[in-house]
């Protein structure tokens, strides 16, 4: 069996190294920038790199639907992806990610929650606090962050998003339980493909 | 002021997160010129000239944003002047496919189908496929405009066409899609069974009314 990459976007950085250390000790990890997800045609561009100077491996890709060939990029033998469409359905599973997004729930990982002025004023243009207020209050009811237990909750940061869109943003706790069983579905499908795929 | 220096201004105030500016420079133009004359002749070209831009991601999801809801400002200034009596379209039923959550867009669509004259059913995010048509059929519009954002809620519209299909409707209502992903894979459009599309929001009155062959009902 060829070695195996575990290609991962950086939001997931911590809880991802938390499984592949209890899960897949063996396997080379890359993690990709997370704001490769504004850009998904530079996401596509910078994991088929990654891809390309791997030929000789298996891949295991930690990623939802996040550009439009990425159904393709895995439909190579020698490659999974995790099913889920993005990261917040990783984390949370289907239906609570279902949930949420029916209550109009906005998610904010722990990694995006450090960087949420790259997010939101640099990448997105909302330098006016109060354009960006109504765009987020009509378009979300609710913001939640995601805690996976890693890091402390960091609440200054937290009070900062809430004071910048007016709104609070709730604390929801989740395990790594799902994203977890993402990898390990992935993983064995892969294996599945045993030494046909080489 | 020359229209060509309106719209300049017009332009830049609005890449400028200045709303009350460009607000103040439309209500200008109509104190001369009435708001339907007001509408075409300014705002539209300077709308179809940021739906240029964010189609090429020339400007930030921010300007598209402040353009939709100063679109939406004239339209409710206009709609309460009474010279302004707006063409009677449509109407149309628009919504994000199952499991697709990406409002922002179809909520542009709207806003600017609202501003050309179109008479909008929005049904909201994560419609089945037989709502779309139950909403179709109820409200009597030739059209159903479906947003998604991603390759796997995409994948869904074929749900759409599959239920048109079903109760002989294709052709006699046309499925218009939209969504980011369409932009880099415009060939999903017939995969999925869409009718056609359109680059940005901006566009959308014009694809409703290729598709409806002018959609002036009244």
């Amino acid at each position: 069996m060829k070695p195996l990459t575990v290609v991962c976007c950086s939001v997931l950085r911590r809880e991802m190294g938390r499984i592949l250390e209890e899960d897949l000790p063996g396997a080379e990890a890359v993690f990709l920038d997370s704001m490769l997800h504004m850009h998904p045609e530079e996401l596509r561009r910078a994991i088929d790199a990654v891809l390309a100077a791997r030929t000789d491996r298996r891949i295991l890709l930690v990623y939802g639907d996040c550009h439009a060939r990425m159904a393709e990029t895995c439909r190579q033998p020698r490659r999974a992806r995790t099913a889920a469409v993005n990261c917040g359905e990783l984390l949370l599973g289907r239906e609570r990610y279902r949930e949420c997004r029916n209550g109009r729930a906005f998610l904010f990982l722990p990694e995006w929650t450090q960087r949420w002025r790259e997010v939101f004023v640099r990448e997105l243009g909302f330098t006016d606090r109060s354009l960006a207020r109504e765009f987020m209050q009509e378009n979300q009811r609710r913001l939640a962050y995601l805690d996976t237990g890693l890091i402390p909750v960091p609440e200054p940061v937290l009070a900062e998003i809430a004071d910048y869109f007016g709104m609070p943003v709730e604390i929801v706790a989740v395990t790594l339980v799902n994203l977890r069983q993402a990898v390990r579905d992935a993983a064995r499908r892969l294996e599945a493909e045993g030494e046909d795929g080489d | 002021m020359d229209i060509e220096i309106a719209r300049k201004q017009l332009f830049d105030r609005i890449l400028n997160g200045d709303r009350q500016g460009a607000v103040s420079l439309l209500d200008q133009w109509a104190e001369r010129r009435h708001w339907r004359n007001t509408i075409t002749e300014l705002l539209e070209p300077v709308l179809d000239e940021i739906g240029r831009c964010w189609s090429a991601e020339k400007i930030s999801l921010a300007a598209g944003y402040l353009a939709g809801r100063i679109a939406e400002d004239i339209l409710l200034k206009a709609a309460g002047a009474e010279e302004a009596v707006p063409v009677s379209k449509g109407p149309v039923v628009i919504g994000n496919v199952e499991d697709d959550y990406h409002s922002l867009g179809r909520k542009l669509v709207g806003i600017f189908l609202r501003t050309a004259g179109w008479r909008v059913v929005d049904l909201g995010n994560d419609v089945l496929a037989g709502d779309f048509v139950d909403a179709a059929v109820a409200s009597a519009a030739p059209v159903i405009g479906v947003s998604a954002m991603m390759l796997t809620t995409a994948e869904n519209i074929r749900k759409v066409r599959e239920e048109l299909d079903r109760r002989g409707l294709s052709g006699r209502i046309k499925l218009a899609v939209g969504g980011a992903v369409f932009r880099i894979r415009p060939e999903l459009v017939a995969e999925v069974g869409g009718d056609g599309t359109v680059a940005s929001a901006v566009d959308a009155p014009r694809l409703m009314a290729e598709l409806t062959g002018g959609g002036i009902w009244a």
